[in-house]
This record gives structure tokens, sequence and C-alpha cells, in this order.
């Protein structure tokens, strides 16, 4: 079992000091957040299909992201470090209080419309993978991450990001019923 | 190597999925000020303690009511496991520095951890326990344990086991033995931990947490049957409150000199007494109590130390329940008296704030509180402005403040 230790550890994960001015003001921050904070819940919301509990990950990640700002700006990609550390929160959390609810979408303020079927279809096949397959699939679609990447951000080797992304894939498939002749 | 392509079809369900996702209204203000609010602490923290000049507040006391003694641990870092029960008690001593008590597991002995950016982060600081044990806090941190298991014959300077009363200077990763000497000090030792706080048959004593030795300050408060000590930066505070008066006594110079003024009670008799709140400065202090069933909290503060008091009353919700209501304050950075009215189970919290130039208080809302409490109201709301406030819901959630305003829950858990 892999440790869902902290990212800013793995390597792969690092940008070099010169990469990037070191973005230590509120501004830098605050552009970060605008642009990437509702793309973070999103796929923490995905990946543990609690949108409420995603909600709360997303803001004690963007805290803590905020508090470090100094050193994870510098990274490559400080999304995948706060999402990364709203797994872990939410994890823990999740795994202390046992709680699992399943992801819905009755409880969207102020909803005018009913949902996408095909949304919600995917919502439901999502559902059915476990959490370290929905993480590996959420990187590589949400987060636009690669094989690589999705493996440093999970602390996992290459070959179990594949090995698991291959089988979410074919899980999804059959969810989804469709065919091969996409791929 | 080549990535494995993700299907067209099942990329674009997936967005699909995240498209139907609950919307969620996003503000950054309040992130920015959690952790500025964190900032703002530390100045201050800083800015207060430069201008005691050697002069250092007593100690905090909270007591851990273990089950067990403890077999104090090395350097607290390692592998802990990230979830487990709710801690028994927890303290924070500045914005970044925190203690808990919990158990490692259902049924384990009790461990101490500790954090030193904010409760994110815990380690451990001691390992197994198995005896009753009384914990104490001071005011840069160092902690007082008394009644250790006594297992080898010398006190240790390092980490192991440690027999009787044991302090340390450096949150618990190393401890030295308390030693009495009736020899009084000068003047309280910086960082020092009060001693005998709320004792009626021994002197106000205190322990250096540099060197363990525990003797009496050189000045005494008013001898009575019971007190209360409150250090508050470079003043002691000490409320008694016995059968036809309270009083309210102070020392500003370390616990050479005390002043003290008394009030008789009420014909009726003193009745559950008015809880002091020590101000930020060395006049201002505060009493509050909750008047009746009917809801009615009345504040009462003063502003030379006790010799005056102005009152105030507000009325809240009627108590409900069989142990009715419960009123606490504290004191904000800016000291303004904060003051919480609790009605009962299944009620929400009402505050009221009374800043210093304020004739009246005026009702508060704070956001993020629970909508529970974990014990009473004067155990599970604790702090002041150089600590930081912890309030403690229902259930293992405990609720961290900085301005007494904005509160967030705090989650304990060891970190890797």
């Amino acid at each position: 079992m892999e440790r869902w230790g902290a990212l800013a550890r793995v390597p792969g994960m690092r940008a070099t000091a010169a990469a990037r001015a070191a973005p230590e003001d509120t501004d830098s921050f605050e552009s970060f957040y605008r642009g990437q904070v509702d793309i973070v819940y999103r796929a923490l919301a995905l990946t543990l299909t609690d949108a409420w509990l995603a909600r709360e990950a997303t803001d004690e990640a963007m805290l803590r992201a905020f508090a470090r700002w100094s050193t994870v700006g510098r990274y490559d990609n400080p999304s995948a470090w706060v999402y990364r550390v709203g797994l872990n929160w939410a994890t823990s959390r999740w795994r202390r209080t046992s709680r699992e609810r399943p992801l819905s979408t009755e409880d969207r303020p102020g909803s005018a419309r009913p949902p996408d079927p095909a949304g919600l279809a995917a919502l439901a096949a999502l559902g059915h993978l476990t959490v370290k397959h929905r993480a590996v699939v959420v990187a590589r679609v949400l987060l636009d991450l690669s094989t690589a990447e999705t493996a440093s951000l999970l602390g996992i080797p290459q070959n179990t990001v594949k090995s698991r992304l291959a089988r979410a894939l074919a899980s999804l498939r059959a969810e989804l019923t469709m065919g091969d002749d996409d791929e | 190597m080549n990535d494995v392509r993700i299907p067209d079809g099942i990329d674009a369900a997936i967005r699909q999925a995240s498209a139907i996702l609950p919307a969620q209204v996003w503000d950054l203000d309040s992130v920015i000020s959690r952790a500025t609010a964190v900032n703002r602490l530390r100045w201050r923290r800083r800015r207060a303690w430069r201008r005691l000049t050697g002069i250092a507040a007593g100690a905090v006391a909270a007591i851990v009511a273990g089950s067990l003694g403890l077999v104090l641990g090395g350097s607290g870092s390692g592998d802990l496991p990230a979830d487990g029960p709710a801690p028994s008690w927890i303290f924070a001593v500045d914005a970044d520095h925190l203690y808990a008590v919990r158990s490692g597991c259902e049924g384990c002995p009790e461990e101490l951890l500790g954090s030193d950016d904010g409760g994110v982060t815990w380690t451990r600081r001691t390992d197994r326990t198995d005896r009753s044990f009384r914990l104490t806090v001071g005011p840069e941190g160092a902690l007082l344990v008394e009644g250790i298991r006594a297992v080898g014959a010398s006190p240790p300077a390092q980490a192991g086991e440690i027999s009787g009363t044991a302090i340390s200077a450096d949150g618990g990763r190393t401890w030295t033995s308390v030693v009495d000497d009736p020899e009084p000090w000068p003047s309280l030792p910086a960082g020092a931990i009060l001693s005998c706080g709320s004792g009626a048959s021994c002197p106000l004593g205190a322990i250096d947490p540099e060197t363990g030795r525990r003797s009496p300050l050189p000045g005494q408060p008013p001898a009575s049957q019971g007190r209360r000590t409150y250090p508050v930066r470079a003043t002691i505070w000490v409320d008694t409150q016995d059968e036809s008066a309270w009083s309210t006594s102070v020392s500003r110079d370390g616990g050479r000199t005390w002043s003290t003024e008394s009030q008789p009670c009420q014909p009726a008799g003193c009745g559950a007494g008015y809880t002091l709140t020590p101000g930020l400065d060395d006049s201002t202090v505060f009493r509050v109590r909750l008047n009746n069933d009917a809801g009615e909290v009345v504040i009462l503060r003063s502003l030379d130390a006790g010799r005056t008091w102005q009152r105030y009353a507000v009325t809240g919700s009627p108590a409900k329940g069989p142990s009715g209501g419960q009123a606490a304050g504290i004191v904000a950075p800016d000291g303004s008296l904060i003051v919480a009215h609790f009605p009962g189970v299944g009620t929400d919290l009402e505050t009221w704030i009374l800043g210093p130039g304020d004739t009246a208080p005026r009702a508060v809302r704070p956001s993020g509180l629970p909508e529970r409490l974990g014990g009473t109201l004067a155990s599970a709301l604790s702090g002041n402005a150089d600590t930081g406030y912890l309030l403690r819901g229902s259930g293992s959630t405990v609720y961290r403040s900085l301005d007494g305003l904005t509160w967030w829950p705090l989650h304990v858990r060891a970190s890797a």
C-alpha cells in the first residue's frame, strides 16, 4: 500500500529554483487560486465521490498552499500539489469517520435545470471504481497529467498507474457501454 | 514511456460528470485572512514578549485526566497513525504551537502530540502511559507533567522514562525532574509555570523550565479557601470567591507585590460566581455570569484592577434542558470581551462583544462555530489573545480561532 506522503518530497514534481520567480506575494496566489480552485475541487469531488467533503478538502489544501506559497508556487504544477494535499486530508478524515456518501447532485444549490443524463451516468460509473482508480483517472483527465506525473503525484510506480488506468477504463467502458472503436 | 491514451468517449464522460457537480462559491479572502491572522498573532506575540524584559507570565494550567502515566519519548518524529480517536485534551501555546493528548487507537494508552505549524501536522512527544497524570502548559510552551511512572533511579536529561514530576522546555522532547527549593524566587523566571495556582494550603510558586527548580513566589496573594490563577503576559491575576465576598488580586511585578480588591456578595450570597477573565493590560478585568434561567448574562468590567466595576446585561434565549444555560467570556486581540451564552442542548451559541470604548455590548455572529459543544461551555472554550482560541465541538472536532470571531475545524492527526 502506498503512502500518501507529501508531494514536495517527490522529485519529479519539483521545478528548478530558477524555473519561475519566487511568488511570495498574495497576488501570485490569488491568480493561482482564481484559476485553479474549481478545477481542484471538481477533481477531488470526482475522486472522493463526495462534493462537500471535496469542498472542505479544497479549502484545507488551499490554505496550506497559501501558507507555503513561497515553496509551493515554485512547483511545476501547484494544482497537483493542492489536489494531493486535499486528497490526503480527505482520505485520512474519511478513514477516521468511515464516511462515504455517494455523490449526489440533488443538493446542488440553485440548480435551474435537471442534470445532464450523460454526466449522471458517468458519475455512477465512476462510483463503481475504488478511490485509487478514480484518482488515477481524474489525474489523467481533469488535471491533465502524464503517466509519470500521475505516478509522482500519487507516489506509486508508473506501471501501477498504467494498470490502474487500464482497469478503470475497462470498468468505465463497460458501465458506459462504449465500444473500443474510439481507442 | 508512452502514456495510455484515454478514449475520447471516456474523457468526455468524465468532463460531463465534472460539469454537473454542485457549484461552489469560493472565498479567497477567507483563505488569506486565516493565514494572515496567524502572522498577525506571531507579530503581536513577539512584540509582547519584547516588552516584558525578563518578566514572563506564569503557566496557563490545563489538566489531563489521563488514566495513565507517561513514558516520555524521544525525538517525537516518526510514522504515526493518520487517524485515531479524538484528542481528550488540546491546548495552544501560540498560533504555531499546540499540544494534544489522545489515545493512539481505540483502547490504547494515551500519548502526547505536538504541532509546531498551527495544527497542520502533529508529531508524537511521548509514548505509552500507565497511570494518572497532570499536564500543565507554560506561556512559552514549557510542559509540566506530574504523576509519571517511577522507573529508574536518576532523572534523565534526555528522552526516556522519568520519575515523579518533570518539566520540559523544548516541547516535550527532553525532560528535567522538578526539584523543590524553599528559597523564594526573586521574581518570576522567564517562561515559568505557576505551581499551586488553585491550592489553599500551599504557596503560589513557579517552576523554571530550564532547571526544574520549584520555589514560592516572593510575595503571595491573600490566603483563601480556594483560588483560580490567571497569568496573562506580565500580569498575574488571582480570583478568590469565598462565602461572603469575591476578590480580585493582581501582581504586576512577577509576584513580588500584590494588590487586592474585594466586593461583598449580594445578600443572597455569592452563589455561582462571576468568572474572571483578564484583559490585555494590567488593569482591565472582566467577570461574566449567567444570572438566571431566563438567559440574562451579566458582564462586569473593571478598568482599575477590580476596584470599581461597570455592569452590563444582555438577554439571550431561556435555558433549555435540565443542566440550564452557561456563559463564558474570552478577550479578543483588540481587548474586546466576547461573551458566549449556551442556552442548552440543541441550541445555538449566542454571542455578544463589548469593545474597549463601547458603552453597551452588542450582538455579534462569529462564523464557523460548531452546532453542538463537547462538554460545558467553560471547559469547551479556552484561550486568549496570545494563544488563540479553542472550542471543543461535540464528537471529535476541535475548533480554532485567532480572533474569537472566525472559527474553523482543527484536525488533530499525526503526520507521516
